[in-house]
């Protein structure tokens, strides 16, 4: 692929860099975001458990 | 990465060996008439790719077609392969595709990992291209367009972690409205104002609600916290008050799970009524969700008319006389409308599924209800029966939920059927309950130390539920957000994406398109997302028409404009995609194409992508000599394809490519094949004397007149030279040849008599004699009838310096 068109996976990449920096996002809700991605397991089962815990804990 | 050499064998047609040396990174023109074994060569690069050949794929044969690749002639033991040589050498592999214990199996030499890689990475690639895979994309529906591009740039996995956030989104609204916070908050709030007749807001007005109930009392301790307050509680603690104060607060828990009742009822109908007015909207048009049954079979007959499989003009099922076009048009638009119905069905059971979900958080706050201390009072038991009729009228309408079926769409209930609530039964349960609580109270309404302490413990816990509730609520509110704040950055990244993608394709395939149709009516060609609440739904290809917006192109174009953009697209995503590799193979592209756009391609070719390595296939013969001609000096090789009954395809080597190969065996005294290529060289010069001359053969149609024997063009052009009286025909060379021509046949066929070497010096140097009596050594043409002199009659060369008598 030319330089200027991007994969789907190097988007990915690129959004979930920047996923910190998005304004107004609470930071437990885009670390655990970032890291269910890094560990493969952004799955809707997972993402919804995670943000249960994060409301159980606060 | 270019192709340095290939060899084939044993694929399709090609049962011998055939080879090419493409050193130099020399692009390749082959011609060949239909059934030569051209193709066998894009196929032999498909399977070499991808495992497997597309268009032997059936039923019949196997889902990868490697049965059928295999060349029929080839025995047991011998393998078919395909050796390719890279300018990178780590890559060069020979595939073989054998018989082991009787099963096909492939295996490449090249096992490393490097090799493995780089097949996965081309994979991705575009490589060949066939003349039946033309107008595949152009023809596909929106949604498969979209699907394609999105499997080849990898966006379905982009789609899929923006299913996983939309999904997130719409779970935290859902949670925020079963949660209803705002009417639990309402609810302690009403509970406060019943005990101390006021509300309470903050921390603040919470103290001094507590110092002003405690006043009274005269206690020396200081109201400042929560800890202050405990002890107040602990100092007027008796086990009796206790008792009742918990009573009650159970009382009280009954209640609010009887207030909220309310609420969750109408979330329950309202949420139904929504499903119900979906349902009876479909149901408008009753066999709307039968006709999704249909899918499969559209799907296939869609697949089977563009693959060709099927190519009469007439419906396969009702055998109505209808175009091929015209069919896979009907077939199209019914695909798109039942991609809308099934998307209008999935709305429908999304809204079922919410009711559910309203339905099951009652249950089980009603069942919260039927646990508490107060209802399990022997004195209580008619109120808790009463607020199980209240369960059971819930479950009962979640049962019906749970047995519609929208194939029978008539049968679903109405909202007012599904479920209805008597509030006067729901009032004067919640009244009874609440007389239960007073009269705990009005027992002790003289004691004033349990009053406070009733009050007190009692705006505790309202108060810590409010805060409590008001936590969660911002903490759920700050995740929805969140959340929705990611998938909108998300989508605003995809879309980016896609189109920066689209246009980045649109540009490169309209400007092809130009190029081979310039000064025509087709301009600013796009493929244009399509999408709808945020998803993307399909890709259309969009055009101007005369200077109007058209799509789809089949719409206005004709097979051979479609084509040629089928070729634009192709070669669009090589410029997109093809990282690694700098070759491309067109199998027979240009087929429909009329003379005009045939020369703007293959200046399209030469001019736009002289970049690119290109293995170019076609038995189109005017075209092969048009562009034989422009690839002259241009670092082309050009070649011919031909089929034997003996040797199934071969290449067919240039007279000079032929005589290199010859004289180098004659050195290295390599007998191998030898013979075979005396005679061929020995056939080819006979033909050019012969047409040269005008030698007349006796009648064989079509290929069979190409593969004449030597010694039949021998014999004619000796009694041609006869006839003519022409000084050559005593020339013993003809009579050693007719005798020499033996070992070339031999040396051709099977044959257990070995040949010697200089037997074959031998009969080379007599073919090199033949030669040199009609090549002129110093113009290299041959004698010909285009330079007869009829005065003389001589027929000489084209410089005159070889000349023959040539009498009538």
């Amino acid at each position: 692929m030319s330089s200027e068109l991007r994969s789907g996976q190097e988007i990915l990449d690129d959004f979930f860099s920047q996923i910190m920096n998005i304004d107004g996002v609470d930071k437990d809700v885009a670390e655990a975001v970032l890291k269910l991605q890094k560990d493969g397991k952004l799955t809707n089962t997972n993402l919804s458990n995670v943000l249960s815990s994060i409301r159980d804990k606060k | 990465m270019k192709v340095k050499s290939l060899e084939i064998s044993g694929v399709r047609g090609i049962r011998k060996s055939i080879k090419l040396d493409l050193s130099s990174s020399k692009s390749v023109l082959i011609y060949g008439d239909n059934g030569s074994g051209k193709s066998s060569i894009a196929d032999a690069f498909e399977w070499f790719y991808y495992d497997k050949v597309k268009h032997l794929t059936s039923e019949e044969i196997d889902v990868r077609g490697i049965s059928a690749l295999r060349n029929t002639f080839l025995s047991d033991d011998q393998d078919a392969y395909f050796d390719l040589k890279y300018s990178d050498s780590k890559y060069d592999s020979k595939k073989r595709l054998f018989l082991k214990k009787s099963k096909l199996t492939s295996e490449p030499s090249n096992v490393s990992q490097d090799f493995k890689d780089y097949l996965g990475a081309s994979l991705k690639e575009n490589l060949i291209l066939r003349y039946k895979d033309l107008l595949r994309f152009i023809l596909f529906t929106k949604a498969e367009k979209l699907e394609e591009i999105s499997q080849i740039i990898g966006f379905s996995e982009v789609s899929k972690v923006k299913g996983v956030f939309k999904k997130a989104v719409g779970e935290l609204r859902t949670k925020r409205k079963t949660e209803n916070f705002d009417n639990h908050i309402n609810i302690k709030q009403s509970q406060i104002m019943e005990q101390i007749g006021q509300s309470i807001f903050d921390d603040n007005q919470y103290f001094n609600a507590i110092k002003e109930l405690v006043a009274p009392l005269n206690l020396s301790v200081e109201i400042k916290d929560d800890a202050s307050i405990s002890n107040v509680l602990e100092l007027l603690k008796k086990p009796e008050n206790k008792e009742a104060v918990e009573q009650q607060l159970s009382y009280e828990k009954v209640i609010e799970s009887l207030n909220n009742h309310k609420a969750s009822f109408e979330n329950i109908y309202s949420s139904y009524k929504s499903f119900y007015e979906k349902c009876q909207q479909i149901a408008k048009d009753k066999d709307k969700l039968k006709k999704i049954s249909l899918e499969p079979l559209l799907s296939q007959g869609f697949s089977i008319l563009e693959k060709r499989l099927y190519e009469e003009d007439r419906c396969p099922l009702c055998l109505q006389d209808k175009s091929r076009e015209e069919l896979i048009d009907e077939l199209r638009r019914r695909l798109e409308e039942l991609a809308f119905v099934k998307k209008e069905k999935n709305t429908v059971l999304e809204e079922k599924n919410a009711t559910q979900r309203f339905i099951q958080g009652t249950i089980t706050e009603i069942n919260s209800a039927l646990r508490e201390k107060s209802l399990l009072l022997d004195e209580n038991a008619d109120l808790r029966k009463q607020v199980e009729q209240l369960k059971g009228i819930i479950s009962t309408a979640s049962e019906k939920l749970q047995r519609t079926d929208l194939s029978e769409i008539e049968q679903i209930s109405k909202p007012e059927d599904f479920i209805s609530l008597n509030m006067t039964f729901l009032q004067d349960l919640i009244s009874a309950l609440a007389d239960k609580k007073s009269m705990i109270i009005t027992g002790k309404k003289d004691d004033q130390t349990f009053t406070v302490y009733n009050k007190i413990f009692s705006v505790r816990q309202f108060y810590g539920e409010i805060k409590s509730m008001k936590r969660a609520s911002e903490v759920l509110a700050r995740q929805q957000q969140s959340i929705e704040l990611i998938y909108n950055e998300f989508v605003k990244k995809q879309r980016e994406g896609l189109c920066t993608f689209l246009d980045s394709i649109s540009r490169d395939m309209n400007d092809l398109y130009l190029f081979m149709n310039a000064s025509e009516n087709v301009s600013e060609i796009e493929l244009i997302p399509l999408d709808e609440d945020d998803e993307f739904v399909g890709i259309t290809l969009r055009f101007k028409f005369h200077g109007k917006p058209e799509s789809p192109p089949h719409k206005y174009l004709s097979e051979s404009h479609l084509n040629c953009l089928g070729i634009c697209l192709f070669l669009a995503s090589v410029k997109a995609f093809n990282k690694l590799n700098k070759f491309i193979v067109f199998d027979d592209v240009i087929s429909s194409f009329d003379t005009n756009h045939r020369a703007r391609f293959a200046r399209l070719l030469v001019e736009k992508f002289s970049d690119y390595q290109i293995i170019l296939l076609t038995h189109e013969k005017d075209w092969f000599e048009f562009l034989s001609n422009m690839v002259k000096g241009k670092n082309w090789l050009v070649r011919k394809i031909k089929w034997s009954h003996d040797d199934g395809a071969y290449i067919e080597e240039s007279p000079s490519a032929l005589k290199e190969e010859i004289e180098s065996k004659i050195e290295k005294s390599d007998i191998t094949g030898l013979g075979n290529l005396i005679r061929k060289y020995l056939e080819r010069l006979l033909k050019d004397v012969c047409f040269n001359l005008e030698v007349k053969v006796r009648f064989l149609f079509n290929e069979y007149n190409e593969n004449r024997m030597s010694n039949e063009l021998l014999s004619e052009l000796k009694n041609k030279l006869k006839d003519r009286r022409c000084e050559l025909k005593d020339r013993a060379v003809f009579e050693r040849l007719n005798a020499s021509m033996f070992l070339g046949n031999r040396a051709s066929h099977d044959s257990t008599i070995a040949e010697a070497i200089d037997d074959l010096k031998m009969f080379y140097g007599d073919v090199l004699e033949l030669e040199g009596l009609f090549r002129c050594a110093q113009c290299n043409s041959l004698i010909s009838k285009k330079y007869h002199d009829s005065v003389e009659n001589t027929v000489r060369c084209s410089c005159g310096n070889l000349k023959y008598a040539w009498k009538r």
